[in-house]
């Protein structure tokens, strides 16, 4: 075996191995963000969860797979070890920035699931008012302050 | 201040111009996660509900008044009208952030001072 196939079955088995760690690393802490989105439907929250790292996984093993080819043959171990490391590096960058990718689905999922439950709104009020009359009153024909009310306007005592 | 749970919000709009009758219509056709009841502002309606608000104010910027009590003006009421509304509610969060308020605040703010030539020149 030339040191060029051992280099890339290297290549292929720490890839592998780092692609798999982030998937399940995804998996795991996913579900926690999913199921509090979905309030509680332990299913639904699964499924998008597995749907998301089977589409993690297919991006990564394209890549890595993609990436494999060296443009040249490798002589001897120490060639095989830089190789091995320039391949390594990008393949850790690409993952890095699928797994930043994949926090900002899970957060806007999130951000989407809390906001109906919110009960202020996003900026402060600027001032207070006293509430007026009851509402549901009838609407036409403004009905007269109520008694004992001072207010301008036709005075009622 | 108060921070009582709201459960409605009536909007005071300027209803002698057509653009406001326009986004109150937009606004009434949106599910509200809130309700928003509209009540022309300075009307008699509105000076009944609300004695103690200053109601040359509300002809000047669209005006929101939650069962609370609490006030909002201006762009402020129309980041609650957008976060009352179901789809659009991280709009309003994306709009509420400081980078985005000073900018509603010049269009806004531009658009409700030029509504009346807007709404003539648009026929």
């Amino acid at each position: 075996m030339t040191w060029t196939v051992t280099t890339y079955l290297m290549y292929l088995a720490i890839s592998t191995a780092l692609t798999v760690w982030v998937g399940r690393t995804l998996y795991r802490n996913g579900r926690v963000f999913l199921v509090e989105v979905f309030a509680g439907q332990e299913g639904l929250a699964r499924a998008v969860n597995h749907l998301l790292v089977v589409g993690f996984y297919l991006v990564n093993f394209g890549f890595v797979s993609l990436f494999l080819r060296l443009r040249h043959e490798v002589p001897d171990a120490r060639a095989s070890i830089e190789a091995l490391s320039t391949k390594e590096g990008v393949v850790l960058l690409v993952l890095g920035a699928m797994h930043f990718i994949n926090m900002y689905v899970l957060n806007s999922f999130r951000r989407r699931g809390l906001a109906p439950r919110q009960t202020r709104p996003p900026v402060a009020p600027d001032a207070w008012t006293p509430p007026g009359p009851p509402q549901g009153q009838p609407r036409q024909a403004p009905p007269p302050p109520p008694y004992g009310y001072s207010a301008p306007g036709p005075a009622r005592a | 201040m108060r921070s009582a749970v709201m459960r409605s919000a009536t909007v005071l709009y300027d209803a002698d111009c057509a653009l406001c009758r326009n986004a109150r219509a937009w606004l009434e056709s949106q599910q509200q996660l809130l309700p928003l009841e509209f009540v022309p502002a300075a009307s008699p309606e509105a000076q009944w509900r609300f004695p103690g608000l200053d109601h040359r104010a509300t002809l000047r910027d669209l005006t929101v008044v939650a069962d609370t009590g609490e006030v909002w003006r201006a762009e402020r009421a129309w980041v609650f009208c957008l976060w009352a509304c179901a789809e659009h509610r991280l709009k309003a969060e994306r709009l509420s952030s400081p980078a985005m308020l000073p900018l509603a605040r010049g269009v806004l703010g531009a658009i409700s001072r030029n509504r009346h030539w807007i709404a003539s020149a648009n026929g």
